[in-house]
């Protein structure tokens, strides 16, 4: 073991200059008037697609996502994180709760049928990483930046965020913070779920020639939709 | 083994394809940096702020790092440290044996470069890929990265189908989407069948044990996702005390190194997958790594080297960089940072011209979102170069007799002054129309580009004496 070794290094190094303050927290910017109006811009701007449903029927507008970009099934984790959005369905229990990597698909066809039915089905891992259309709940949304910000916990995980090509994120107004210093008010990392994620923007890269191209390994299509949630 | 630079630099002045491309990549990533730049009004306090937490934190990185152990541990992480790059490098082989795991999908990581992690896991026969388009051209076409942030810069798209076209079977194409979905395909597979994930550390946070991890292309998700083991490496000066801390280092790391407000994905990482949680690795490892950091901790004036958050901000803005570019300097590290880092991290023997590759223009430390004074440190580092060299002086007496009559010459105004006006009387048996009259060895060729000009016939203090005289 080197623990006591480098430990003992790194006392007597910091020992040999006398220590520095620790400043106080940078002082928080302050928060914007229209948080929605800026969300909206910034989001765009790093090339995600912003959908206003605080109006409209959520799921009407999700039908329009999926017809756009030629889908007829979308799947997600938990079907309660539709209730939050105002999203009728009718629940089809599956066979079996038991099994890991549980997802539920809404199938469509054309037209927009309300309520939706719900399927929930186990999957492989394989199986996800082929899902081409994924949803899914915000916890919160950073206007400064046109930030989403995606947690796991118990049923909620990491892959079917990141492994399709298109994703759709649902996000409620009353989540919409200013920025990042009001996030750190409102969020000690870890406390929740093992992982945490800054999502702004699809998945890029800029590594061939300085020519941007999105996708790389992450969803290429991100659309979040702002729905009426008081959060 | 010594890193040698000048003998690189003439090969890379002549490549005129890299001399026409560099300069103008390099630009367009400063254009977007200064823009983002300038859409914070106050820039400049959050420079300063980093600065002072960084200062802070390696005053007191044994209890920072105490700290951040104790909450990793606490997450159900697993903690492990080493002394060196051949003991991390021993950890995650044996691991990896033990755990009978044979591909590693890998994120960029730039501490990954520094102990040649990938050589080190080829000769032990393992399987690593590197999962960032960049570096996975990069191991690809088997050279080492060639800027901090965007490895593979130098190459050129036509390069890049080549390369694909050779390895993977590629057809030929013009479009950069169809090349890049190619390489999303090919490491996709990878990912699905990669036993272990490892990454590197932006920011390890003491107080949430949290560790934060920048990309955009979602490499790092997947491989601190998919597999059964997260390997995360972080060198330990890259402690910060506080969550909320993060919101700064964000902001200034982001925008210095790509211009973005923020980065597509910022991974908060808190230990292994949680009862209840579906997916994410079921063990994960931080491996704390020293490699000389605690030396260069150890000494009041370069210490501030440690506070660097690789952003590649002054790699772009250096204007030795921006003729050289990466592998001249044949380390791990290069420009500005790479020239104060690469010596401390080895040894001022190791590395003798590092320090001296540089204008001294002060561009980066204008340019460092952290404030390092990238400058005053090249000279405290030249500075060591010549005192080691001082001590080799037996073998360079010429110059080591001249700078001790320099000395001599210069302590005294009676010795300055008449040796002064013996060299004016001289001067003109020597040289003529700025060229010397015959070659001196071994100052010949000296003037080659460089013209010597006339003395004037009165020094500057008998000019002085003779202003005031005309004065009064």
């Amino acid at each position: 073991m080197s623990r006591p070794r480098i430990m003992q290094k790194v006392r007597a190094a910091c020992g040999i200059k006398p220590r520095v303050p620790l400043p106080a927290g940078f002082p928080a910017a302050p928060r914007f008037q229209d948080p929605v109006g800026v969300f909206r811009r910034e989001l765009e701007a790093v090339g995600g697609v912003f959908l206003d449903a605080r109006d409209r029927n959520p799921a009407e507008v999700l039908s329009q996502v999926l017809e756009q970009t030629g889908h007829t099934e979308v799947f997600w984790e938990e079907e309660k994180i539709f209730i939050k959005h105002g999203l009728p369905y009718r629940l089809r229990l599956p066979e079996s709760f038991s099994t890991p990597n549980l997802v539920f698909s809404y199938h469509y066809q054309g037209r927009v049928r309300l309520p939706i039915t719900l399927a929930a089905r186990s999957i492989k891992r394989d199986r996800l990483a082929a899902i081409p259309v994924s949803a899914s709940s915000a916890a919160f949304g950073i206007a400064e930046t046109g930030t989403i910000v995606q947690t796991v916990g118990p049923g909620r995980g990491r892959l079917l965020n990141v492994l399709p090509e298109t994703h759709i994120v649902f996000l409620a107004q009353g989540d919409l913070l200013s920025n990042m210093d009001q996030f750190f008010e409102r969020v000690q990392p870890g406390e929740e779920g093992s992982a945490l994620t800054l999502v702004t923007g699809p998945s890029r890269t800029a590594d061939i020639g300085k020519v941007l191209v999105k996708g790389m390994h992450g969803p290429k299509r991100w659309f979040v939709i702002l729905t009426e949630g008081a959060g | 083994m010594q890193l040698r630079i000048r003998s690189n630099t003439s090969a890379v002045l002549s490549d005129a394809n890299l001399q026409a491309n560099l300069k103008p990549a390099l630009e367009k990533s400063l254009q977007a940096r200064d823009r983002a730049v300038a859409e914070v009004s106050n820039w400049e306090e959050l420079r300063q702020h980093a600065h002072d937490v960084k200062a802070h934190t390696l005053s007191r990185l044994d209890h920072y790092l105490e700290q951040l152990e104790r909450k990793v541990i606490a997450q159900g992480g697993k903690v492990v440290w080493a002394d060196t790059g051949a003991e991390a490098l021993e950890f995650i082989v044996g691991l990896l044996q033990e755990r009978e795991i044979k591909k590693v999908a890998k994120s960029k990581t730039m501490l990954g470069e520094e102990i040649h992690l990938n050589e080190e896991l080829e000769r032990a026969h393992f399987n690593p890929v590197e999962t960032d388009l960049g570096e996975y051209i990069i191991q690809l076409s088997r050279e080492t990265p060639f800027h901090i942030v965007t490895p593979a810069l130098h190459k050129s798209k036509e390069e890049v189908v080549d390369l694909f076209g050779r390895e993977l079977g590629m057809p030929p194409t013009d479009d950069v989407e169809a090349i890049t979905a190619t390489a999303r395909a090919v490491l996709r597979r990878h990912f699905l069948t990669a036993g272990a994930g490892i990454t590197g550390v932006n920011f390890g946070v003491a107080e949430t044990g949290t560790l934060a991890v920048v990309e955009n292309e979602g490499n790092v998700r997947l491989c601190a996702s998919l597999p059964e083991v997260h390997i995360a490496i972080m060198g330990i000066e890259k402690v910060v005390p506080r969550a909320r801390d993060l919101a700064v280092f964000l902001k200034l790391l982001s925008r210095s190194a790509t211009g973005q407000k923020s980065t597509s994905y910022v991974n908060f990482i808190n230990g292994p997958r949680r009862e209840g949680e579906w997916d994410g690795p079921r063990d994960f490892y931080l491996v704390l790594v020293d490699n000389g950091r605690s030396r260069i901790l150890a000494d009041p004036e370069l210490r501030q080297t440690l506070a660097c958050i690789r952003c590649g901000a002054c790699l772009n803005v250096c204007p030795v960089y921006q003729r050289i570019g990466g592998h001249a300097y044949g380390s791990t590290y290069q420009g500005p940072i790479g020239a104060i880092l690469t010596p401390q991290l080895t040894s001022a023997e190791a590395a003798p011209e590092h320090p001296f590759a540089s204008s001294l223009c002060g561009a980066c430390y204008e340019t460092c979102p952290v404030k390092i004074e990238i400058p005053h440190i090249l000279l405290k580092l030249r500075e060591r170069v010549q005192r080691g060299k001082q001590r080799l002086a037996r073998h360079l007496p010429l110059e080591a007799w001249a700078m001790q009559f320099w000395a001599w010459a210069m302590s005294s105004p009676k010795r300055y002054s008449f040796l002064g006006n013996f060299m004016r009387r001289v001067h003109p048996f020597f040289v003529r129309n700025g060229r010397m009259r015959v070659p001196m060895p071994p100052f010949s060729g000296w003037d080659r580009y460089r013209d010597l000009p006339p003395l004037p016939e009165e020094s500057f203090r008998e000019q002085l004496r003779e202003l005031r005289k005309e004065g009064k």
